[in-house]
Order: C-alpha cells, then sequence, then structure tokens
C-alpha cells in the first residue's frame, strides 16, 4: 500500500502545481502577469512530478506488483521486457498516462520559448494538461484492489496478471501507440497558440510558432496512422491495411485537418491571409481529437466498431471537456472574427496559393464527411433508431477527393513563375500530363477499365510526375525545401498502389489435407505438411510448400491457441514479389475424419466413426422439373441401436452437378454423395465431421495476391518523410529570424 | 468577387447534397432481431456468439453461427466471406445483411474482440 500512496502523491503534487501554474498564467490574460515567474517554477514541478510518476508506474508493472489493478489486468510475469513496458498503455488509464506523459515533456520545450503572448499560450496548454489529470484522478493508474480482495492471496498479492490480449502481443504494439498519442499530444500546441493569439488579439508569432509543431504532429500523426495499417495488413491478418474502423478514423480526421493547416499557415505565411481559416483548423483539429476520444472510449459506439470499448466512468468527464473547449473555442473565435480577419483573399486563379486554397477546402471536406461517416450513430440516434453507414459511403466520398487533390497536387508546382496564363500554363504541365497519359493507357492495357480507377490513376501519375519534373529540372528545389514535393510524390504513388491493391486482389480459399497432394490455387501448388510444433505453442507454425512453377518455397504462418484467451491466434505469411504480395492466411485446422471418403456397393456395409452405414438402393427421385434429374442413395445408418435412413443426392442441371448433402441423424456431420458408379451398382460417398472418425488434420488456407502493394509502403515513407523534412526546415525558419511577409499588423 | 462567392456556394451545395444522398444509401440501421426477421432492407444486428454451436461448411465454406441478441432472441447466422481471423476469440459479432429463410445472410461480419480498451477489472 506505501506504493499506491507514493503514486497518488505524485499526483497530487503534479495537480496542485499544474493548478497552480494555470492560475498563474490564467492572471497574466489580466494583464497581472506577477505570478507568471511562479507558475513557470510550478511547471517544472509539475513536469518532474509527472515525470516521475510514469516512471514509478511504469516500476511497478516491471516489478509485477499485482495488488495495482491495471498491473494486474494488464500484465502477466511471462511477458518480455518490450511487452511488459507495452502494457503501460495497454489499458485505457495507461493510455491517458502516457498522453499526459508526451505532453508534459512537450510542454518543457514550450515553456522555454518565450512569445508576445506566451502566458496566454501556456494558460491553453495548462487546460489541456488539466483535463488529462482529471482524468486520471477520476480514474488513478495506482488504484489498488480492495483489501478483502487481496486477502484471499497468500501474500495479499495476486500470484499473476491476467496478462496482455494475445493479439496485442507483437512487436507494434510497442511501437505504434506511443507514435499516434505522440501524434495527438503534438496537435495540443498549435491549438494553445491559437487560443493565446485570440486572447491576446495578437497573431504577430502565431505562424512562425505555430508551423513546426504542426509539421511535426502531421509526421508523428501520419506515422502513427499508416504503422497501424501496416499492423492490420502485415501481422493481424485482416487482409487490408485500412478499414474504414472508427478507431482508425478518429485519428484520420485530425490529421486531415492538420494538413489542411499546414498549407494555410503556408499561406498566411506568405500572404498574409487565411487568418480566421488557420486558427478555425488549429482549435478544431485539436478539439476533434478530443472528440475522437470520446467516440472511441465512451463506449457510445460500441455496437458499430470492430473494436470493443467500455466505459469506466471517464464519459462525462470526456463529455464536459469537449464542451468546454468547444465553447471556449467558439466564443473567442466569434469574438475575435473581425479584428483577426486578413486581407481580401487571393485573386489570382492561377497562382500556387490559390491551388493550395481550393486544396485546404478539399481536405477540410474529407474531414468532415469522415467526421459524419464516423457519427453516424450518434446522429441518427437524434431522429431515429441508430444506424451505421456502410464503407460504401467512405469509398464514395473519398475517391472523388483524393483525385481533386491529387490533380491540385500535380498542378500547384508549376504555379510559382511569373507569367501565370492559362497557355503558359498548359505548356510547363504537358510533359508531366503526357506521362501520366502514357501510364493510363499502360494500365488499360492491364485490364483497369473502370473510369474511376483511371482516372484515379491518370491524377495520381500527374501529381508524381508534375512534383518529380518541378523538383529535378529545377535544382534551386532541391535541399530542405524538398520536403513538400516528395510527400506530394509519395501521395501520388500510395494512390496508385491503394487503387491497384484494393481494386485487383484476388482471393481463394483452399482446403488442404496433411499428407496428400497439394491443392491449387492461382498458378501455386500448395501443400500442406503439418504443424511445426504443438498447436498451443505461441511460436507454433504452420508448414506449407508452395510451388511456383519451377520454383519452390516454405512458407510459414503463426499460428496457434493462447493461453490467456484460448483464442486461435494467426500470422499471415506474405511473400513479397515485385509486382506483387502473396498473401497466406491459415483460417482454421482441424481434425478430420481419415479415409472420410468410401466406396460401398449395393447392400454392402461399413462403419464410419460411431456408425454404421448400409446403402440399400438408388433413389431415382422424381422427376417434376424436366431439366432436372436428381439420384439419391438410400442409406441405413445404424447409430447407438437405432436405425435412420439417410438418403443424399446429387442433381444433375444445365449448369452442372450438384449435391445435395444430407446431416447424420442425431449428431454432427453430414454425408454427401460424390460419384455414382452404375454398372457397378456402387455409390462413393464423402462424410465430414462425423464423430469417432479416424483423424486427419485439415488446413483451411485463404490465398490472396496483392499487386502493387508495395507501392503503398513506398508512397507512405516518402509522405512520411516528406513531412519529416518539412518539420525540420520550418524549425529552422522558427529560429532563423527572418523578417517575415504577411505579419505586419 | 461575387462570381467566386457563388461558385463557392455551388460547389458546397453540391458536395452537400451529394455526401447526404451517399449518406442514406449507405445507411444500415441497427435492429432487434424481432425487427430484422420483418424487414426487406439491409439491416444491423448484433449479438453474443455461441461457440458451441457454430459450424463450419468445409465444402461449401459457409459458416453457420446463432447469436442470441438482448432481448434474447436467438437467431442463425449464414455468412459466406472470408471468415474474420480473431472471430474464435469473438465474444460478439455484428452482422449486416438480410434475414432470408430461416436464416440472416451477413454480408459483412464485425467482430467484437476484445481490444486494448477492454478487460477492465473483475475485482
Amino acid at each position: 500500500m506505501m506504493t499506491v500512496a507514493l503514486g497518488n502523491t505524485l499526483l497530487a503534487i503534479a495537480c496542485v502545481t499544474a493548478a497552480l501554474a494555470l492560475v498563474g498564467y490564467g492572471l497574466a490574460l489580466f494583464n497581472r502577469d506577477s505570478l507568471v515567474g511562479l507558475a513557470r517554477k510550478s511547471y517544472y514541478i509539475f513536469a518532474g512530478a509527472t515525470i516521475l510518476m510514469c516512471a514509478f508506474f511504469l516500476m511497478q508493472i516491471l516489478n509485477h506488483n499485482f495488488a495495482l489493478q491495471y498491473v494486474h489486468d494488464y500484465s502477466s510475469r511471462d511477458l518480455e521486457l518490450g511487452f511488459l513496458i507495452s502494457t503501460f498503455w495497454a489499458g485505457q488509464v495507461g493510455s491517458f498516462t502516457l498522453w499526459l506523459l508526451f505532453i508534459t515533456v512537450i510542454g518543457i520545450f514550450l515553456i522555454r520559448r518565450e512569445t508576445e503572448n506566451h502566458s496566454a499560450v501556456m494558460f491553453f496548454y495548462m487546460l489541456v494538461i488539466a483535463f488529462f489529470l482529471t482524468l486520471l484522478v477520476v480514474r488513478s493508474p495506482f488504484l489498488p484492489y480492495p483489501p478483502e480482495v487481496l486477502a484471499q492471496f497468500p501474500g495479499g498479492v495476486p500470484p499473476d496478471g491476467s496478462g496482455l490480449n494475445p493479439l496485442l502481443q507483437n512487436y507494434w504494439m510497442v511501437i505504434h501507440p506511443p507514435i499516434v498519442f505522440m501524434g495527438f499530444s503534438l496537435l495540443a500546441v498549435p491549438f494553445a497558440y491559437a487560443l493565446g493569439a485570440l486572447a491576446r488579439n495578437n497573431y504577430r508569432d502565431w505562424v512562425k510558432n505555430s508551423f513546426p509543431w504542426t509539421a511535426l504532429g502531421s509526421f508523428f500523426l501520419g506515422l502513427g496512422i499508416f504503422l497501424g495499417g501496416y499492423w492490420a495488413y502485415e501481422t493481424l491478418g485482416w487482409g487490408g491495411y485500412w478499414a474504414w474502423d472508427p478507431v482508425e478514423n478518429t485519428s484520420l480526421i485530425p490529421w486531415l485537418l492538420n494538413l489542411a493547416l499546414m498549407h494555410g499557415l503556408l499561406i498566411e505565411r506568405n500572404k498574409g491571409v487565411f487568418r480566421r481559416s488557420n486558427l478555425l483548423l488549429a482549435v478544431f483539429s485539436f478539439l476533434l481529437v478530443v472528440y475522437g476520444t470520446f467516440l472511441t472510449r465512451s463506449g457510445v459506439l460500441a455496437d458499430f466498431s470492430v473494436h470493443s470499448f467500455t466505459d469506466l466512468g471517464t464519459s462525462g468527464y470526456l463529455i464536459f471537456f469537449m464542451l468546454f473547449f468547444t465553447i471556449l473555442s467558439t466564443v473567442l473565435l466569434v469574438v475575435r472574427a473581425k479584428t483577426a480577419r486578413t486581407g481580401v483573399g487571393i485573386k489570382d486563379p492561377y497562382s500556387m496559393d490559390f491551388a493550395i486554397a481550393v486544396g485546404i477546402f478539399f481536405l477540410a471536406l474529407l474531414a468532415i464527411l469522415t467526421l459524419i461517416g464516423t457519427s453516424s450513430p450518434l446522429i441518427t440516434r437524434i431522429f431515429a433508431e441508430p444506424a451505421n453507414v456502410s464503407i460504401d459511403f467512405y469509398n464514395k466520398t473519398a475517391l472523388p477527393m483524393a483525385v481533386i487533390l491529387a490533380l491540385l497536387v500535380g498542378i500547384s508546382p508549376f504555379l510559382v513563375t511569373k507569367d501565370r496564363t492559362l497557355p503558359t500554363l498548359i505548356k510547363r504541365l504537358a510533359p508531366a500530363a503526357a506521362l501520366a497519359v502514357v501510364g493510363t493507357v499502360l494500365a488499360y492495357i492491364f485490364d483497369v477499365t473502370q473510369f474511376m480507377y483511371l482516372l484515379m490513376i491518370f491524377t495520381a501519375l500527374f501529381a508524381l510526375f508534375g512534383n518529380f519534373f518541378v523538383v529535378f529540372l529545377q535544382p534551386n528545389r532541391v535541399g530542405l525545401r524538398i520536403g513538400g514535393f516528395l510527400t506530394h510524390m509519395g501521395f501520388g504513388v500510395m494512390m496508385i498502389g491503394i487503387v491497384v491493391s484494393s481494386a485487383f486482389s484476388q482471393t481463394d480459399k483452399v482446403n488442404l489435407y496433411s499428407n496428400q497432394g497439394p491443392a491449387q490455387s492461382f498458378q501455386y501448388k500448395i501443400a500442406y505438411k503439418g504443424m511445426h510444433g504443438d498447436i498451443t505453442n505461441k511460436d507454433n507454425s504452420v508448414l506449407l510448400e508452395v510451388q511456383d512453377g519451377h520454383t519452390q518455397f516454405k512458407a510459414d504462418p503463426k499460428m496457434f491457441i493462447a493461453r490467456e484467451n484460448q483464442g486461435l491466434m494467426r500470422k499471415p505469411f506474405i511473400r513479397k514479389y515485385f509486382l506483387y504480395d502473396l498473401y497466406l492466411s491459415p483460417q482454421e485446422q482441424r481434425m478430420m475424419g481419415e479415409g472420410d471418403q468410401m466406396v460401398l456397393i449395393k447392400g454392402e456395409a461399413k462403419q464410419v466413426g460411431d456408425y454404421d452405414v448400409k446403402f440399400t438402393n438408388f433413389d431415382m427421385g422424381n422427376h417434376s422439373d424436366p431439366n432436372t434429374m436428381e439420384v439419391g442413395a438410400v442409406l441405413e445408418v445404424t447409430h447407438q441401436g437405432k436405425t435412420d435412413t439417410v438418403v443424399p443426392r446429387m442433381a444433375f442441371t444445365q449448369t452442372g452437378k450438384q449435391f445435395l448433402s444430407a446431416p447424420m441423424p442425431d449428431g454432427s456431420g453430414s454425408i454427401v454423395l460424390q460419384d455414382i458408379q452404375a454398372d457397378a451398382g456402387s455409390v462413393s460417398l464423402k462424410f465430414s465431421g462425423v464423430p469417432g472418425m479416424d483423424v486427419v488434420d485439415l488446413l483451411v488456407l485463404e490465398v490472396s495476391k496483392k499487386p502493387l502493394i508495395n507501392l503503398v509502403w513506398l508512397g507512405v515513407v516518402m509522405v512520411c518523410g516528406g513531412t519529416l523534412i518539412s518539420f525540420i526546415r520550418r524549425r529552422r525558419l522558427q529560429f532563423a529570424r527572418v523578417p517575415q511577409a504577411g505579419t505586419s499588423e | 468577387m461575387k462570381v467566386k462567392i457563388i461558385l463557392a456556394a455551388v460547389i458546397v451545395v453540391a458536395v452537400a447534397a451529394w455526401g447526404f444522398s451517399s449518406f442514406t444509401k449507405s445507411m444500415t440501421s441497427y435492429v432487434s432481431f424481432a425487427e430484422a426477421q420483418k424487414r426487406s432492407a439491409r439491416v444491423q444486428v448484433m449479438g453474443a456468439i455461441d461457440h458451441d454451436q457454430v459450424k463450419y461448411d468445409i465444402d461449401t465454406q459457409e459458416l453457420f453461427f446463432p447469436i442470441t441478441d438482448e432481448d434474447g432472441t436467438t437467431m442463425t447466422v449464414k455468412y459466406t466471406g472470408t471468415m474474420p481471423g480473431n472471430f474464435s476469440q469473438a465474444t460478439h459479432a455484428v452482422c449486416v445483411g438480410k434475414y432470408n429463410g430461416n436464416q440472416f445472410v451477413a454480408d459483412q461480419l464485425l467482430i467484437k474482440c476484445p481490444s486494448k480498451y477492454e478487460g477492465e477489472l473483475q475485482g
């Protein structure tokens, strides 16, 4: 119990000092700066206490202190170090703690930076911190089990924890969540800068200071989203990388708005316009993080999401803070609407700024449509019974947006030179457009025939080549300026990958029997060679031999039954070819009766499992339908002294043979009439799932081919790399103290 | 200036109309089993899976399983798509499809597996 007291003491110190900092910076809003020094000192103490608290929490996990509920519920003794550390953020409370830690550390960088609106910015930043601290006070990570529960265990502590969800026992669990939370945390910075500028009605340094943070937020959030997709594809075997699930969407929406903000800041920096929409974007990209947290953590979507969420009793607080931040921001935005107003906008329709402005509009629109789709169970609840939109909605709305954005991305780099007229523009665009046309024609030859796909491929290629030409034909663009172009080329590459891999992915399912000949799927012959080890061992894999023309290789997708929940865990095997991925995903393994096929001559009886089966007669059925002929085998099946007649049938229709299987009497399993040898008076029967049959190992394997999926990953690397370069550049500019356009009042 | 505003307004209205129509078209209502059996439209149901009764027909690769909703009504779901990777761990399934004959034929299956935000406190 000492540990609990120490943990809660650190939490209490953090709360008190955070409150002091909040009040100190808050008073500065009313021109009483006397407490700013104290507020800053308080912040340092708060940060120290928070970091210590997190370290202490981690120690409890590493030391297996199962008296704490959180440690007991998410970790266990057999976890290796990486996974043990990842239990820090495996649960809801822990993830809030990690989030608080990141925001606190970011704040240390923020507080050292003196700006004109410093106190105001820090005040709003402290409000965000207060939000997370409140959540932790409501639900402390140091919550112990009640003494009477602990008394049941020898030594007063449960001997082991319930362990980490086996689905999460994967190296991505160590990497992915912290990156996403870092992205979320970084969005709090432009939010605080925007509100600080609005509160003080001073926008002089808002662009310069929020730009690098926005770029870094884009980088982390984007990387986190993409890594999540790669996790789903490569390890979880979901078959795809993106499913428009609410949890995925709640990261995507703020990211899109954040990207829009980044572009808006570019215009505000160059032209001194777009300030109000930028402030709006900065505010809403963070508000939507909070809203997303509410959607996914409060249980409101429980009936609609693949992930399942439990309400920890925090949803009241989440709603409160969401409303509080929304009202606060709205009031500030409305009050300052007049004074924050900048110039008249962009007049020249052939300028890059105009293209960027249109791009911002469509990025925001895509974010809004995704938001509406994700919130549909809430929206419809108001009018009628709750309903959800299907994935169609997202695809239908996102694809046209992607086309427009790709077009803009392709055109914009050509819009920088002085002679901005339509004919010169067309002349400059011509080479990129010509190459895009060639690529599209090639795609058409390779069987891409749907108009929408062709359009997407054309615009994606245009975006790729357009940026490529501008960068490599104009050497002055190389250097740190390359960031944006690299990101835009990556967008094109990624889009081609997405279109081709999702529209032309092929899937097949095959039943493989161990120690039998290989089965054919696409051009592959796949043989099942049994299990590598015991299915209850967590390193167990399936042994497959794949013959592809003249080459042969071994595949070993993982499959095991998890100790924690007795669930079947799988990890697909992926073989990468230049043009596609071969994706082998085991679906199910089961023991089947050996000799499940048998031939019976009329009058003959054989034993199948616990049953005696006697073939007595053919049944020619009635020929009511002249196009169909049915033949059945009349079987007398005896089970535990009781005899029933079972008639599996075969129907010959114009389209071919159809098998009408018959169930076994009082038990599981079925019989299929596979073949009839009329002259020999015999039938071939196949039994499946009959109890008591000798066993043979059956594996159901899903085989997919996913063309050009490598382009998705290549595009992702380019997008993230480009964003990172942009961040480095903006960070340098922030400290360079270059005179900036548009910041003079 | 005026032209631009009108153009922007036209785009906004067009997008809104198109967004709204795709929104209503792709909508599937979430209903009880009793309600699902009455309707001819595509609906969404959710219930607890009875894992003892799950049948997977190897030959047709069809998955059959009974689910029970909050009202205690049980119905059999037939699903022919790819079996979700974590089906065996699922406690509940969200099925999108239509009621047909004496079973619910689902074309989309969402599995509610224990995820990272679940598994809270039993003590």
